[in-house]
């Protein structure tokens, strides 16, 4: 992992005098900087915090040093259109100018000392002024009364004033997690957009107790940045997460709040509920935005800050809880949406959330993102090391990327797997999704069909060009898909779309389990069960039955395991029964 | 420079003579120099270099023998030159410089010297800068009494053990310069007048 870059811009520590400077080798040496400079002879830091470039902002001509603040914009602004960009900049006030003494330095002149001239303020106005440089965190470094100039520095958008005396080690690092725009080693980027993400993530994430909205579009990563609040949070309690895409509301709130042995008829004993679990920790709830209207006033009380209570369904009692919950959803518009209780929104912080950029918002992530997930697929799948080249790396950069990073990751992963033993990535291996293909590589106009020919239906829509888009599909959940189509190609995908169906399903089939006084066991109900997994209320029986079956018998190598289940065989034999005609080709015998 | 000036500094003006805006500007320097330019960013960033190359297990940093030889010792004269600041600060901010300008100039010398006294009494019981500047001086006493327990670190031959086994006292020592330092950039620019 790169180490983070500060910027030191002070007169003396940035001076270069006989190939030495021994107050920036003191310096480095208490903060653990490494100095990359090199201008001067660096003594080695182990286990350095980051990696320092010192910059005087001065020139000596003729025995007399003058400020240069051209030469230090220039510096900030070249480095600033890199990586790596300036993680931090920390900057000198009073520089002291005029004829060099014995000493070698400069003898001062009295208008370095007053406060309204110091050249470091001068600096900072100039930087203030370029639009370019708007995020350049900058902490001020002085030995000099911070009261005298509270209002100047603060006017400039300086992230904070720190006394050198104070500046240890523990300080820098304090500095670069507040005001450093950090890298991480799992959230890959080094765009300005992404960094500042991570910082708000990083302020929010130790604000003690409270509720972290995440905004983002899919595939973005909004599990991977929960994940890095509650790192950065320094809970030790655990990482809790709570899915609610597809879960029926019942299912939502056992999920999240648990229940008492005996709460309702299936209940045999009494279970925690992922807010409970997260206790110390982090509840991570995923799709917010698809929160249904009964959990919404039930999850008042535990985004309450001040009380955080949870309470288990046919409980009595609410439980306090110490934990931070953050929430992740990509509806963007849901500060506005009228779905949802206004102090519910109050609650989740909805005014103040934390944006996680979209590929097209951070175009300049993209490059080190391809090599990254091309090296981790080739990894995955055994698969000989290739060149990205130029040709395959313009097609990506010109796609939009409208699932963003899980859209990316899925193109090269395939385009990967179907080549092991090339060792050069062609534009023509990416198999992107219609549309830009169009786009980017324009293609003859076909010929119209003859007259009285079938209408070809989209055909590149119904099969897929990529894994990526058989996954989004399986996102969708969508059992209707022409499944048929995938067979043989996509083998690995089926087999885990049937395993996660046949899961859903029991849940589905469990839940909806109706019982009577006589029998206990009560009886499983296949269409109701399929209307929550579909979300579709008009779902008719046969049509329940057809799914079912067409489902868990699309990979027969699997059906046998999953016929195995109990439940999962009931519910299939039920299915026949209503809808006989396939019995021998499903069991597969 | 005020690195240059020793204790006693002739420029200074009767104590009870009116500071000139020269004079003002000369003890700010002073200060500036002494203060922001010596003990900040150099000894305190060399001590603090010091600690923790020792703190790490870095004893042989040749930095090390430098500051220890070079540099720890300076702490004898700067702090003659600090108590020379502090009497300074005292002799251009007390009330008695008031006193050998009309009109109270023309009160005969013994009235002169009881109304300067009293004045001067009363400013040390009441007045902010006044404790502050009986903070400094209980600053620059603990640092001085820090120094004596590391003085003896700048004598050669230059011991890593040594060193490990002085740390407590070259934190403590580094923690009262830094008062010190904080001391003297909280004394308020005399004023004329």
């Amino acid at each position: 992992m790169t180490l983070p870059r500060i910027l030191v811009v002070d007169d003396e520590l940035g001076a270069c005098r006989d190939r030495r400077n021994s107050m920036r080798e003191d310096f480095c040496a208490k903060l653990a900087i490494a100095d990359v400079t090199g201008d001067v002879a660096a003594e080695s830091i182990r286990d350095p915090l980051c990696e320092g470039v010192f910059c005087s902002a001065q020139e000596e001509q003729g025995g007399v040093v003058e400020n240069n603040k051209q030469q230090a914009i220039a510096l900030i602004r070249r480095a600033w259109a890199t990586h790596p960009r300036w993680a931090l900049v920390l900057l000198d006030l009073y520089f002291k100018t005029g004829n060099v003494t014995d000493e070698g330095t400069p003898a001062g002149r009295p208008e370095d000392l007053k406060p309204e001239s110091y050249f470091g303020l001068t600096l900072l106005r100039e930087l203030r002024s370029d639009p370019g440089l708007g995020d350049l965190p900058v902490t001020i470094l002085s030995s000099k009364e911070r009261s005298e100039i509270e209002k100047l520095f603060a006017d400039l958008d300086a992230c904070d004033f720190v006394r050198k005396g104070e500046l240890t080690r523990d300080a820098l690092q304090q500095q670069l997690f507040y005001h450093g725009l950090l890298e991480d080693e799992r959230i890959l980027g080094h765009s300005v957009s992404l960094l500042k993400c991570l910082r708000e993530a990083r302020r929010r994430a130790v604000q003690g107790n409270g509720n972290v909205l995440v905004l983002g579009e899919s595939g973005t990563g909004k599990e991977m940045l929960a994940q890095y609040i509650h790192e950065k949070s320094g809970r030790r309690g655990p990482f809790v997460k709570l899915f609610t895409q597809g879960t029926p509301e019942s299912l939502i709130e056992d999920q999240l709040f648990g229940h008492e042995k005996g709460a309702f008829t299936d209940a045999r004993s009494a279970r925690e509920g992922a807010a409970e679990q997260a206790d110390g920790g982090t509840l991570f709830i995923d799709e917010f935005g698809n929160v249904p209207g009964g959990i919404q006033a039930k999850l008042l009380r535990l985004l309450d800050k001040n009380t955080r209570e949870s309470q288990r369904i046919g409980s009595q009692e609410a439980r306090q809880l110490d934990l931070v919950v953050v929430m992740a959803t990509n509806r963007l518009d849901i500060g506005t949406a009228a779905d949802f209780r206004a102090d519910l929104l109050a609650r989740a912080n909805v005014g103040n959330p934390v944006l996680l950029p979209s590929v097209r918002d951070r175009p300049e992530d993209l490059p080190l993102l391809i090599e990254h997930l091309v090296r981790r697929a080739e990894v995955e799948q055994g698969a000989d090391r290739r060149e990205i080249g130029q040709e395959a790396l313009a097609r990506l950069l010109a796609y939009h990327w409208p699932h963003n990073v899980r859209e990316l990751d899925l193109v090269l992963g395939d385009a990967v797997r179907k080549r092991p033993r090339i060792r050069h990535l062609a534009a023509n291996h990416l198999r992107l999704p219609g549309a830009l293909d169009a786009a980017v590589v324009p293609a003859p106009a076909p010929e119209p069909p003859p007259p009285g020919s079938p209408a070809r239906v989209g055909p590149d829509l119904l099969v897929p060009g990529s894994l990526g888009l058989v996954l989004l599909a399986l996102e969708r959940a969508d059992p209707g898909a022409d499944w048929e189509t995938y067979e043989g190609r996509l083998g690995d995908v089926q087999v885990a779309y049937v395993r996660f169906f046949a899961r859903w399903l029991k849940v589905a089939l469990e839940t909806t389990r109706t019982r009577t006084p006589g029998k206990r066991a009560g009886r499983i109900l296949i269409t109701t069960a399929m209307k929550h997994l579909t979300g579709d209320p008009n779902l008719k029986a046969p049509q329940a039955a057809d799914l079912i079956k067409r489902v868990l018998r699309l990979r027969p190598d699997v059906a046998k395991e999953l016929l195995a289940d109990p439940v999962l065989a009931e519910a299939y034999e039920k299915a026949l029964q209503m809808r006989p005609q396939t019995r021998a080709h499903a069991r597969g015998d | 420079m005020w690195a240059s000036r020793s204790s006693g500094d002739s420029r200074l003006r009767s104590p009870t003579s009116l500071a000139t805006a020269a004079d003002l500007a000369s003890w700010s320097a002073d200060r500036a120099g002494l203060n922001h330019d010596w003990l900040q960013n150099r000894y305190l960033n060399g001590l603090d270099g010091l600690i923790s190359r020792v703190d790490r297990g870095d004893g042989d940093s040749p930095r090390i023998a430098e500051f220890l030889s070079r540099e720890l010792p300076q702490w004898v004269t700067r702090a003659d030159s600090t108590r020379t600041l502090l009497d300074g600060f005292k002799g251009l901010s007390s009330p008695r410089r008031l006193i050998g300008s009309p009109p109270l100039a023309r009160l005969d010398a013994a009235s002169q010297e009881w109304l300067a006294n009293i004045a001067e009494a009363h400013w040390q019981s009441s007045h902010p800068a006044s404790r502050t500047l009986d903070a400094a001086r209980d600053a620059l006493a603990r640092a001085d009494g820090g120094y004596r327990a590391v003085a003896h670190l700048a004598r050669p031959p230059f011991s890593a053990v040594a060193l490990t086994s002085a740390l407590a006292s070259l934190r403590s020592f580094r923690e009262s310069c830094d008062q010190l330092a904080q001391a003297l950039s909280a004394l308020p620019p005399p004023r004329l007048g």
